[in-house]
């Protein structure tokens, strides 16, 4: 109020002033303000009633012989949530820009600390609520965890479907840092195996057919899920319904690009009356010479399946190096893997390793894609003491 | 005692007592000569505050005289540029594809009601109460959009890809694979806008990968991104034409120089491609964009010469398959129908060129890609030697070679006497002709979507002494795939002299000056 007065003072004294002032005033409110020239105030080549944050500027311009602005001639809507994920550094919101550095994509052994994501693949043939109870329980951060699932179109799919979904409405509605980061739920395409009973669906000859339709369905899946931010993937059948809580963290922290966990199953032994294990997963092997001669000697769109008295293969089975006594982390090399529990970094599969459906090298589905991985350049391990465990089945 | 003394003193002599002033007069009669008692001149004031500002004034000034001096961005007059653009409101895009599947609108302040779980949620709004209808519907409208945020289910059934794509309203995902592409940029843009398949049904994905020092593919791809889905690229364009026109009347630089020996037709038809009128549908923005940085560790350069040595043929097709697969793996969503591979590098394309290849439903589809030359060498050449159906004698040659070998057309190393998609071109056939092929090449390929979903894609090591674009034929063909190409439907690349061509061009010009 002081100085108002004083300036009232000074203008009733000196009249020229009441002429200047504020012809000043408006000079330099309009050269700060609305020019739009070399920047004045070095705030950048904007006014300040358009200025922007710094993110939101570019450094340079790169068209230096255009006019500068021009009126954009389509806007889209405004856009609140896009593309699930909410990385400032990856989104330029306004037109659907989307710019991924996948440089700074890792995969390390200190997975939860390093925040990185782990997607989860099932094929689902029938929902176990075992099954899901165990997926609830890992102790991996959710909002690192994506699920994905693949579902037949088959009557039992059909089930399958229903089930799975008031599982997923619970958990996704529930509390926010209780939800999972992301679910895609697929209907398979190709066409699926019917046969489910258990004798009937692991008798030789139909192996190739069911092998080849399991292939389909784990590539629709996985291609249709992995993102620039998965790092890792982990295969888990619907039928493994006990796992340790801390299976994630263990498993990334041997950081191999394939491995594989050992699968048993829980039963009770009518001989001795008490509750045994037995292993379930034959699929995870090493080469022998033996399955190499009877490679040899196969046509070329033969496949060599394990576990049959027909192709006798002689191979060490990973399922037979179980020693309670050794270390749980110990690692073993292999050959050919199953799916029952494997993880794999997402950059295996990005390079193109997939599951063959055709006869690839004489081998097919999980076991074939060890073998591209292998083509690829990638070590495949697994953990013969490591165990987690199936479903007992009583057909 | 002391003070009192000095007053006293201070006061006493005669002298001292004239010379304060006692009265107002004595100030204004001049007697007072002490210039601290006499009121400040009137006006001085003004003057200072005008200097003062006069100062400020001509600091501006000198200030904007010196920026001005040292730009040494060329102060472009823009009124120079004899480009009228009608003018035009911003129109807000309406189409429902712009906001299907995961660009759904979820509005965050509904999803942070559900916070603390759906039942907090009930108990906390609603208490013990039966919710009312109107509530009711409220509420799953909400939990739907809540579930809707994380969770997507798709039926990839409906994704099989039709032919009429455009009717069907399939979505298509273009990808391109780019390196060291700067200067092509703005031709592989203007072919992008050219395309006539509704851009709201086209996701673009770029995979920018291995670039040189001081090349700025990747900032020129963002900033020519934004200008082209704000649908003002065209404008720019035009503009950067116009300049270029302008300054190559000036002088002509030595990377033109093969141009005065290319056909004039050929150069004709070129210029003619490019210029206005555009289709409707020319400047409206894409579906999105996606724009994928990642470095492969590629060694090898990408000047044609060190390109195309059959030595490395076999590890740089290893690594291009690699750079491909990732770009699908990370790019593909489970509602794309088709997918479009595309080289930034072509010069000639019709813009109708997806609905082409798709209109004969096979599965994969490619056209035949042939460039021009200068007229001293016959003026046009195939460029694309990698569509090809297989011959017996390469199935032989396969045999003898070691697993991790990897054949290439077009080398006299690799005997194969494969038929090729190129030499079965008649300029004037019908372009709807079709051919089942066994290898592709990867200039511009059309495949199904479900194709990569099955599996299918350019191997990164070598299947069946194959890599890349050839074996993904392959592999799509064992897989019961079908493959085909149209060999009177002619895309043409653009044409790199090489060393040896550059060497009789400037023969030929110095023979030219002397005459």
């Amino acid at each position: 109020m002081g100085s108002l007065s004083l300036i009232t003072y000074r203008i009733k004294k000196n009249p020229i002033l009441t002429l200047l002032l504020p012809l000043i005033a408006l000079c330099s409110i309009y050269f700060v303000v609305f020019r739009t020239d070399d920047s004045i105030i070095g705030i950048g080549s904007l006014p300040i009633s358009g200025h922007k944050w710094a993110h939101e500027v570019e450094n340079t311009w790169y068209f230096p012989y255009t006019s500068r602005f021009k009126m954009p001639r389509y806007s889209y809507k405004t856009q609140h949530n896009w593309l699930f994920n909410d990385r400032v550094e990856d989104i330029i919101p306004e037109g659907h820009i989307a710019h991924y550095d996948l440089n700074k994509l890792r995969s390390t052994s200190d997975a939860a600390v390093d925040k990185e994501r782990v997607l989860i693949l099932t094929p689902l043939q029938s929902f176990d609520q075992r099954y899901w109870n165990n997926i609830l329980q890992l102790s991996y951060p959710r909002e690192l965890i994506e699920l994905g699932f693949i579902i037949p179109r088959t009557k039992t799919g059909e089930e399958a479907l229903k089930q799975l979904e008031i599982a997923i409405k619970n958990v996704q509605s529930d509390k926010k840092n209780q939800r999972f980061a992301k679910v895609t739920i697929l209907k398979q395409d190709s066409q699926s195996f019917d046969k489910l009973q258990e004798k009937e669906r692991h008798a030789l000859n139909v192996q190739k057919d069911r092998r080849a339709a399991m292939a389909l369905a784990r590539n629709e899946l996985l291609f249709s899920t992995i993102g620039p931010h998965t790092s890792w993937v982990l295969w888990l059948d619907a039928d493994i319904i006990e796992t340790p809580i801390t299976l994630i963290q263990d498993m990334t922290a041997h950081d191999k690009p394939v491995l594989a966990a050992n699968v048993y199953q829980r039963y009770y032994d009518e001989d001795n009356k008490e509750n045994a294990i037995r292993p379930y997963d034959f699929n995870n092997w090493q080469e022998s010479d033996t399955g190499r001669e009877i490679a040899a000697g196969m046509q070329p769109d033969e496949i060599i399946v394990e576990g049959y008295a027909e192709i006798a293969t002689y191979r060490p089975l990973m399922a037979h190096y179980y020693n309670k006594n050794n270390p749980i982390g110990e690692e073993m090399m292999l050959d050919g893997v199953g799916g029952g529990c494997t993880l794999v970094k997402a950059e295996v599969h990005r390079d193109g390793a997939m599951f063959p459906s055709f006869p690839f090298y004489h081998l097919i589905e999980t076991e074939g894609f060890a073998k591209m991985a292998k083509r690829l350049n990638y070590e495949v391990y697994g953990l013969p003491n490591y165990l987690v465990y199936h479903k007992e089945e009583f057909n | 005692m002391g003070i009192l003394d000095r007053v006293n003193r201070a006061i006493g002599s005669k002298n001292k007592r004239n010379e304060f002033p006692t009265t107002n007069k004595e100030y204004t009669n001049g007697k007072i000569k002490d210039k601290k008692y006499l009121p400040k001149k009137k006006g001085s004031r003004t003057t200072k505050l005008l200097t003062t500002i006069g100062i400020i004034v001509a600091c501006f000034c000198v200030f904007r005289l010196v920026v001005f001096l040292t730009q040494d961005n060329a102060i472009f007059d823009h009124s120079k540029i004899n480009i009228k653009v009608p003018s035009y409101t911003t129109k807000s895009l309406e189409d429902a594809e712009y906001y299907d599947y995961d660009f759904e609108d979820i509005k965050p302040e509904i999803i942070s009601k559900f916070d603390q779980g759906v039942q907090h949620y009930l108990i906390s709004e609603f208490g013990d109460d039966v919710l009312t209808p109107k509530d009711n519907e409220r509420y799953e409208r909400e939990l739907s959009m809540l579930l809707d945020s994380t969770v997507e289910s798709y039926d990839l059934a409906d994704f099989r890809g039709s032919p009429k794509g455009t009717e069907h309203r399939d979505h298509i995902l273009v990808c391109i694979p780019l390196r060291d592409a700067e200067d092509v940029m703005p031709l592989m843009f203007k072919h992008l806008m050219n395309l006539t398949y509704p851009h709201e049904l086209i996701d673009l994905a770029f995979l920018v990968s291995d670039c040189s020092e001081g090349d700025h593919t990747l900032h020129a791809l963002l900033e020519y991104s934004k200008q082209l889905q704000n649908g003002t690229l065209s404008q720019v364009f035009a503009e950067m034409d116009y300049v270029k026109k302008q300054s190559k009347s000036k002088s002509a630089s030595a990377d033109d120089m093969h141009i005065k020996y290319m056909s004039p037709e050929y150069i004709a038809e070129v210029e003619r491609a490019f210029k206005p009128p555009f289709h409707a549908n020319y400047d409206k923005p894409f579906r999105s964009v996606q724009i994928f940085q990642k470095d492969f560790g590629q060694v090898i350069g990408q000047g044609f010469s060190d390109r195309h040595a059959v030595k490395v043929q076999g590890i740089r097709r290893k690594l291009m398959g690699r750079a491909r697969n990732w770009l699908t793996a990370n790019a593909i969503k489970p509602y794309h129908s088709w997918v479009y591979w595309r080289d930034a590098d072509v010069e000639l394309c019709p813009g109708s060129i997806i609905e082409d290849l798709m209109a004969k439903d096979y599965d994969i589809m490619v056209p035949n890609v042939w460039r021009p030359l200068p007229e001293f060498l016959d003026s046009e050449q195939p460029y694309d030697l990698n569509s090809w159906i297989e011959s017996q004698e390469a199935i032989k040659l396969a045999h003898t070679l070691d697993e991790d070998d990897v054949i290439v057309e077009g080398y006299a190393e690799y005997p194969t006497w494969r038929v090729h998609l190129a030499y079965l071109r008649n300029a004037e056939g019908d372009p709807k002709e079709v051919v089942d092929l066994d290898g592709v090449g990867g200039v511009s390929i059309l495949a199904k979507a479900k194709l990569f979903r099955s599996g299918v894609q350019f191997p990164a090591f070598t299947f069946e002494n194959h890599a890349e674009t050839e074996a993904f034929g392959k592999m799509a063909k064992k897989m019961g795939f079908r493959v085909g190409g149209l060999p009177h439907y002619t895309v043409w690349h653009i044409y790199e002299p090489s060393d040896d061509d550059l060497k009789q061009i400037a023969t030929k010009e110095r023979e030219a000056r002397r005459e």
